[in-house]
This record gives C-alpha cells, structure tokens and sequence, in this order.
C-alpha cells in the first residue's frame, strides 16, 4: 500500500510541475466553454425553436389547400415538406421512410374542408401516418397544429361570404376528423433516432458547451499522462521500478488515481465556469444537475474511459510527441464525430448514428441526462456502463502490452 | 555471490544468439569489471543477472540458491543504477529520494536517515533541494547512484556510471564505488572506460559475441596475459649475425630493421641470458627491456583481436 501511495503521490508532484499539462487540462477548455457559450448562444437560442419536418402529401394545389398549407407553414416548430400526389409514385417509398411523420390529405380535401365534417361518417380528412416512437406529446402537438390550420384556412375560405351558423362553434370549425396509424413510418426517421426529446428541447449553449468541453479536456489528461510515462519508459525509471518489485499493474493503476482525481477537479471547475463565469460575461446559466450522484457517476466513468485510453496511447507510443499527436488526433476524430464540437441535435441522422460509436458521444449523452433533461441518476447508467466497458477495454489492451514491454 | 552456469539467451525468429552457454561466477565482496564490446551481450547478461529479463536455457544462482521462485527476494538485495538518468528531473533530489525509498519499501522512520546517508555517500547534500533538472551531468550521476543505495543493497549494478561527466565528478563516483566496495557492498561495473575497470576493479570478465573469452582476479589475468612476453628494445639495430643469433633463440623481430624484438616464453630467466650473453658479445645496448603484465586496454584489445578464433576460459 506505501509503494502505490508513493507511486500516486508522485504522479501528483509531477502533474503539479506540468504548467503546459494543467494549462491544457484546466485553461484551455474553461476558455473554450466561455467562447462557445457566449457565441453561440445566438445559435442555440434560434436553435430552441424546434424545428420537426414531416412530409405533407396533398392531392392537387388549390385555393384551399393552398391557404391550408400556407397556414400550416407560418408554424415555428412543425414544418411540412410538400409532395403533391402526382409527385408521389417516384418518390413515395424513399420519402416516407425518411420522415416520422408523414400527413396525406385526402382526394377531396379541398372541397370538403370548409363543411364542418364532425360526425359525419366520411373517409377522414387527414391520415396522419406516425413512427412508433413518436411521442404522445409529439402527436397531440401536431394534431393541434393541423386543427389551427384548418381554422385558418376555412376561416380564410368563408371570409367575404356571409358566415355560416357553424362559424359561432369554433370546436366545430376546428374539427377535423383524423385518422392515425403507427408503424408505417420508418422508426429510425428524423425524430425518432435516439430520443425524441432532443428534438424538442435541445440544450442551450452553456448547457451543450460545458459537458462538451468538459468531456474534451478530461480525455486530454492524455497529454500529461503519455509525457510523464514515455519519459519513465524511456529514461529507464520503470526498469528501476521493476528492479524495486513493482509490478507493471501497480504502475498503471497508481496513474489512475491521481488522474481521476485531475478529472474530478476539471468537473468543479468547468460547472463552476458555466454557472458563475459565463452569466458574468452575458451568457446563460448553467443549471444544477437534476443528480449531483448521477454526474458523479458519469463523470467517474467518462475519466476512467479517459485515462484507459490515454494509457493504451501512451502504451502504444515510442516517443512522447507520437504520443500526444496520436492522442489529440483521436480525442478530435472523437470529439467531432461526438457531438462535442457540432452538436449532435444539429447532424443528419447518419451522422448522428455514426455519433454513437464515439465514446465521447456516450458520455454527453450521460451529462446531458442530468444537466438538461432532468433525468435521475439511474439514467446515466447505461452510458456509465458503455465508458466503463471502453476504458476496461483499454486498460487491459494497454497492461497487456505493457508486460510485454516491461 | 552469482554463480552462471550454461547460460544462453536467444531472441526472435529466427533466433538471434545474445548469450551462448555463458558460464560466471562473481565472487561474494567482488568488485566485478564486466567488459565487452558494443552488442556482445553484457546488457543481455546483467538484465538477466538482475531477474529484468527471461533466459533461453541455464541457471542462474544467487547466495548459492537457484534465482527462480525467489527473484523478489533477490531484487531487494540488488542496487541498479542504470546508464540513463533513471528519475524524475521536475522533482528535486530529494524528492526523488523520497519517491525510490519508498518505492523500494524502506520503512518509512528510517527513510530520512537513508536520504541522508546517501547524499552524503554521494555529495549531493547541498543539493538536495533543487529540482534535478538543474543538476550537472556530474550530479545528476550522482543521484543516480544515491538512487541504487537507498534500500542498502548487498549487490550493486552500476551500468556506464561515469557517462558523459567531467574528470572530477568521475574521480569522484570512482573513490565513491571503491569506498562501498570497501564496506562489504559487491559491485557489478560495466563501462566502456578500460582504464576505471583497470584501477577499481578487482575481478574481471570479458565478453564477446555472447561468450565469456576470460575471466578471473585482475592481476592474475593482466600477467598471465603478458606472462610469456619479453620485449626489448635495442639503442641501434643489431648486426645481422646478432638478430639471426637473437632469432635463433626464438626472438621475432616486431619492425623493419630488428632495433624492437619479443619472445613469447615461460622461462624468462633463461630468455633474459641468453639475451645478455648475445648483447654482451655484439657489444648491443640495450635501451629497454620489458617483462610480464601491460596495461588492460591493451590485453583487452589484443584478446579481441584473437577472439574471432580463439576463445579462452579461465
């Protein structure tokens, strides 16, 4: 136990005499998280009126479809895509796989949308085709937004003319028989993929920009780590380790310490730049984390995936400048393909499928249960587990040829 | 104190030879000089010696006890002080003494005496607060050796120790080793400074390309080496009729004009007379008259020289 108390006291001393690690470590990605979330809080504000395509199917253009149609565009979040029928048969198959929503007027539409059709037994208006895993809340919106265009447009439709009876029921002139079906639509379609609540409520900018950076920095402790360990590997220090009988074990998982704890101190700092230091500066608030144990459990995994992987780097490298170009190479494929640099609500779907092979990925998710969408800590599991199984991964990968090599 | 019997190591496929059936014994209280060539195996041999690499086929035995099954216990009574700055440069020297005592298990009341010990074996008590970083080459070998004395070893491997440092500081580590040697501590010395080996080491093996061509006390090689060999060296070219006397008598004559000869003999009383008695009658001065051991730079290189046919053991 004195040998691997000696062994992380060490790393620390050596970690407190690395101004070029810490400053990478702790000033770059506090810099980053003031940059970005004033920035682009712009951006991200726009961002928070969210924008859901559907494909809209209508029979013909006419007048009244027309001003149904113009009605359903004044809409800030649903936003249709336009097929008429005529255009439908080359296009149909590929385009209503790509929606999850899709909205098919009916042939008649036109001249059966200004008659109050309530009870009356005909075809529906609207068939309204649903992915699965799309929301009731979802539904209920849209169901809502095609009610108030419909008003829109008899209304727009009847105006000039005398009004009729009905026009004094306004649940009358809103009511139009929809029939909906689920299944049809393909599940993994543009709201669908992931969670649906991204859609609706991506993050802020703070709220995106300090797990990122965060999460960027934390794999950065590669930088510290690699040079303090090729410099042990070549200068001979791990042979004299050896020769003192400490095993190549001991000398990995005596890294992991102070590297966690490095981590942890990242988290303070960066949560304490986003909720006191960004608002300074004009930015958002961050706010609490719905579970202070939920971030300590991803944060813990998202340094252990970290530090795995920064020792199978510094494994793998002969010289400290292959190190950490091998390293910052990764950490930036990881971080823009992970959502950390382009948010990932903003990437097509195929790149946000590619997103999931990030760990980088795993982890915002994890940080984002807790900072935005006010999950429980038992939320963040399945995300803890995946860094978890990675950063094992590696650390074995990186014990295994380090034997070797000791 | 080390006892090598057959000892062979092999790398890669295919297999490259480093140790061929190596066969050493380093006696208990030695101050043992291990020579050889660039890439003839004495890294190969130490790291095995020290338990940090695996061997092919052979035994290795420690205090008369095979090695294996017991190699931890072997290492803590084993001092190495490798050819690079094996310790952290950001730390001081203290700092870093601190870290290998404790690292090594000495307990921690008595780690403070040891640092203190050991900068004072090596000098560097002055020192100790400084970042190592801004040590001299000089004291930076120092720390190294400090480094390898901590947990008082009963062996110590010292791989190149004077690399690189001026003539004081090597003067210096040299007394230093001698005075250890001195107090009971057994000393591995590998350098490529024949002279240092010369004048501190008191055993010596030779290796080359992966064997033991000699072996044995100092002294003894460095005489037997030129036991047999009387150079003399006249004050002017001897008459032809003298040198074919001369060569009768077994003398070669070592340049163009027969002023320096040699014989290689066993008996030298009998050589040096029938030397004078020739010189006498010829009237030859004699200028110098050389008999026995030289120094080891020269046997060294004369034994590699021979070496690509011949091997010797002791």
């Amino acid at each position: 136990m004195s040998k691997i108390t000696a062994l992380v006291s060490k790393e620390l001393r050596l970690l407190s005499r690395d101004w070029q690690g810490l400053a990478v470590l702790f000033i770059l990605p506090a810099i980053f998280i003031l940059i970005m979330s004033i920035a682009m809080q712009e951006a991200f504000g726009e961002r928070q009126a969210v924008r859901i395509d559907y494909l809209l199917i209508v029979p013909t253009t006419t007048e009244v479809s027309g001003e149904f149609v113009r009605a359903l565009r004044e809409h800030p979040v649903f936003r249709p895509q336009l097929v008429t029928a005529a255009e439908l048969p080359a296009s149909t198959s590929s385009d209503e796989q790509a929606y999850a929503i899709t909205v098919r007027l009916a042939d008649d539409f036109a001249r059966r949308l200004p008659l109050s059709d309530r009870g009356a037994g005909e075809p529906p208006l609207l068939t309204v085709v649903l992915a699965p895993t799309v929301k009731p809340y979802v539904r209920e919106l849209l169901y809502a937004t095609l009610r108030q265009a419909a008003v829109k447009a008899r209304v727009q439709q009847l105006f000039g003319t005398a009004l009729p009876p009905g026009m004094q029921d306004l649940d009358a002139i809103g009511a139009v028989s929809v029939q909906t079906r689920y299944g049809i639509a393909a599940p993994g379609a543009t709201l669908t993929a992931g969670r649906p609540e991204d859609t609706i409520a991506p993050p802020t900018a703070v709220q995106q920009n300090v797990p990122a950076w965060l999460i960027f920095a934390m794999f950065f402790v590669i930088v510290p780590l690699s040079t303090t360990f090729l410099s042990e590997k070549q200068q001979g220090t791990f042979l004299r380790l050896q020769l003192l009988n400490i095993s190549p074990l001991q000398s990995l998982l005596a890294k992991l310490v102070p590297y966690y704890a490095i981590n942890l101190l990242q988290l303070l700092l960066m949560v304490a730049v986003g909720r006191y230091l960004v608002p300074l500066l004009g930015g958002d608030r961050l706010n609490w984390p719905s579970s202070f144990v939920g971030l300590f459990l991803i944060a813990s995994a998202v340094s252990f995936a970290a530090i795995g992987f920064a020792l199978l780097i510094a494994t793998l490298a002969r010289t400290s400048t292959q190190a950490t170009t091998l390293g910052g190479v990764f950490n930036i494929i990881f971080g823009a393909v992970g959502g950390i640099m382009v948010p990932k609500f903003v990437m097509p779907p195929v790149m946000q499928r590619i997103a999931d092979v990030s760990p980088m990925s795993w982890a915002l998710e994890g940080y984002l249960d807790v900072f935005l969408r006010h999950a429980p800590w038992s939320a963040v599991v399945p995300e803890s587990l995946a860094l978890l199984g990675f950063g094992g991964a590696m650390l074995l990968l990186a014990l295994l040829l380090f034997t070797r090599a000791y | 104190m080390f006892q090598v019997h057959g000892l062979s190591k092999t790398y890669g496929k295919p297999p490259l030879v480093a140790l061929d059936a190596v066969d050493l014994t380093i006696p208990t209280g030695s101050l043992f000089g291990l020579l050889g060539p660039n890439g003839a195996g004495k890294t190969t041999l130490l790291s095995i010696l020290v338990g940090l690499v695996g061997k092919t086929a052979g035994e290795v035995h420690f205090d008369g006890q095979a090695v294996a099954g017991r190699l931890a216990a072997m290492r803590r009574q084993i001092g190495f002080v490798p050819q690079d700055f094996a310790f952290y440069p950001s730390l001081s020297g203290r700092e870093n003494l601190r870290f290998f005592a404790a690292a090594a298990g000495v307990p921690r009341a008595q780690r403070n005496t040891r640092i203190d010990a050991c900068a004072q074996i090596t000098g560097l008590n002055e020192h100790l607060d400084k970042p190592a970083a801004r040590y001299s080459g000089g004291m930076k070998r120092r720390l190294n050796l400090a480094i390898g004395l901590l947990h008082q070893p009963r062996v110590l491997c010292l791989d190149e120790p004077t690399v690189g440092i001026d003539a004081h500081s090597r003067r210096f580590i040299l007394d230093r080793i001698v005075e250890l040697n001195r107090q009971g501590i057994t000393v591995i010395y590998t350098s490529h400074y024949l002279e240092e080996v010369e004048q501190i080491c008191d055993h010596l093996a030779v290796i080359d390309g992966g064997r033991i061509v000699l072996q044995g006390p100092m002294q003894q090689l460095l005489q037997r080496m030129h036991s047999g060999k009387l150079q003399v060296r006249f004050a002017a070219a001897p008459p032809a009729s003298s040198l074919a006397q001369l060569q009768q008598q077994g003398f070669v004559a070592t340049d163009a004009g027969g002023r320096n000869l040699a014989l290689h003999t066993p008996d030298a009383p009998a050589a040096l007379a029938a030397l004078g008695s020739i010189a006498g009658l010829a009237g030859l001065h004699i200028e110098r008259c050389h008999y026995g051991a030289g120094n080891l730079e020269e046997a060294y290189l004369q034994l590699l020289r021979g070496n690509a046919s011949t091997v010797e053991h002791e």
